[in-house]
């Protein structure tokens, strides 16, 4: 039985982790958040990165083109120094919400960091 | 029963607030200035507020928690009937406490029906307003929110549904194929927009189809702008005459009465009788939704 804080917990045991949240991509709104924001400001954070989500998950280009509503599953952005990635919670009441977790490149492996984020936010929305 | 005697929808006896041209988000942003604490009940809906932070938002347009879980294929309808007869808890309670489903979905769910009910309560024109200090709901207690930040939320959910498509008044009038439609199945349509589709029938307007379809409103709200700027579903057009000259900004909420649960014959049976009960109210409209879809 996991919750949001749970979970936003548990990926801050993942390699790297600086920081994560769950933010609603059609209101920004933050639901939850463990760690560091960027520049220390999760909410800020969570405006920018649900831009990013929504580029994405309204854009048909990112969706398997045989595909009839199952969008994109992640987001990843690299910069020298860090690792972004957003992972879209599947609830199947439509929620809007997705994970956002911040690596530091120097200590993070990114596949594993991946997988890691999918689980959770797999265990997130299980019965 | 229970539910009556503590529930701010039903209270009657408290103080009637007049606050004209004012939104409910008005009313919460004064309250909370105040660092208030309990619910603050208008026409469109109630929020629970803590020492001025929101902690629940509740409108009746909105579909909540068990539609939500039921759609999403978690839960039967009879599961919570059984849920409800196991524990003898009102089924919101039985539902945080029975462990039967996850926390992390029940938290995510009820966020979604707070965000949902927000959207749909705070930016309309309050009417009388009461307010009931120091109550709490007994359930679904996640993190209180800051009305400043939830308020902000609400704008960026509205930005969001302009750029779309900036017919603000799609929302609350009767939906309907455009006449010169292109064919949807041509189209690469999620299953929710088909579903949009296949319910616009001229008379059901968005809220409408958002709680025939068990969907969160905002969603479907999304899926409407995005289907209507393609082209394929449009409002009445006598509806448009009637409202899109006079159309506020923010428009008032004038849909909701009519959007109140429809029992259907034979819904629930001997439950009809007993709709004050805002625990049976909640059966009989997840009932008549799930009936309605057949």
């Amino acid at each position: 039985m996991t919750g949001i804080d749970e979970c936003l917990v548990e990926a801050m045991t993942i390699p790297g982790a600086l920081g994560v949240s769950l933010v609603d991509w059609t209101s920004g709104l933050t639901l939850g958040a463990v760690g560091d924001g960027p520049s220390g400001d999760h909410d800020a954070g969570a405006a920018d990165a649900t831009d990013l989500a929504r580029a994405v998950i309204q854009n048909p280009s990112f969706a398997d083109p045989d595909s009839t509503g199952t969008l994109a599953e992640d987001v990843i952005v690299t910069s020298p120094g860090r690792y972004h990635l957003l992972r879209f919670v599947e609830a199947g009441f439509e929620s809007g919400a997705f994970l956002y977790l911040r690596l530091d490149r120097g200590s993070a492996n990114l596949a594993m960091a991946r997988l890691r984020l999918r689980n959770l936010a797999e265990q997130l929305v299980l019965i | 029963m229970d539910l009556q005697t503590r529930s701010p929808l039903v209270s009657r006896r408290r103080p009637l607030l007049l606050t004209p041209d004012r939104t409910l988000g008005d009313v919460v942003g004064m309250l909370a200035a105040e660092r208030r604490t309990g619910a603050v009940q208008s026409t469109t809906g109630v929020v629970h507020l803590v020492e001025g932070a929101v902690l629940q938002v509740e409108s009746v347009a909105a579909p909540d928690l068990p539609t939500l879980l039921v759609r999403s294929g978690r839960l039967t309808e009879q599961d919570l009937l059984d849920l409800v007869g196991a524990t003898g808890l009102p089924l919101l309670e039985a539902l945080w406490g029975s462990g039967r489903i996850g926390r992390g979905v029940l938290e995510l769910c009820h966020l979604t029906t707070v965000s949902d009910a927000a959207f749909l309560a705070l930016p309309h024109d309050s009417g009388p307003v009461r307010f009931q200090p120091g109550v709490h709901p007994r359930v679904g207690v996640i993190r209180p929110i800051d009305v400043g930040t939830l308020r902000a939320a609400v704008a960026r959910r509205r930005a969001l549904l302009d750029r779309i498509w900036p017919c603000p008044w799609l929302d609350s009038t009767p939906l309907r194929l455009s006449t010169a439609a292109p064919d949807a199945a041509g189209g690469c349509w999620s299953r929710g927009q088909r579903a949009v589709v296949n319910a616009a029938d001229g008379r059901r307007t968005p809220l409408d189809i958002a709680r025939l379809l068990g969907r969160p409103a905002f969603a479907t709200l999304l899926d409407v702008r995005r289907l209507a700027a393609a082209g394929l579903v449009e409002s009445s057009p006598e509806v448009i005459a009637a409202v899109a000259p006079a159309m506020p900004v923010r428009p008032a909420l004038s849909a909701v009465p009519t959007l109140r649960p429809t029992v259907l014959p034979g819904a629930m049976g001997r439950l009809n009788g007993g709709s004050a009960d805002p625990e049976v109210a909640l059966l009989i409209r997840l009932r008549a939704a799930l009936e309605a879809r057949l």
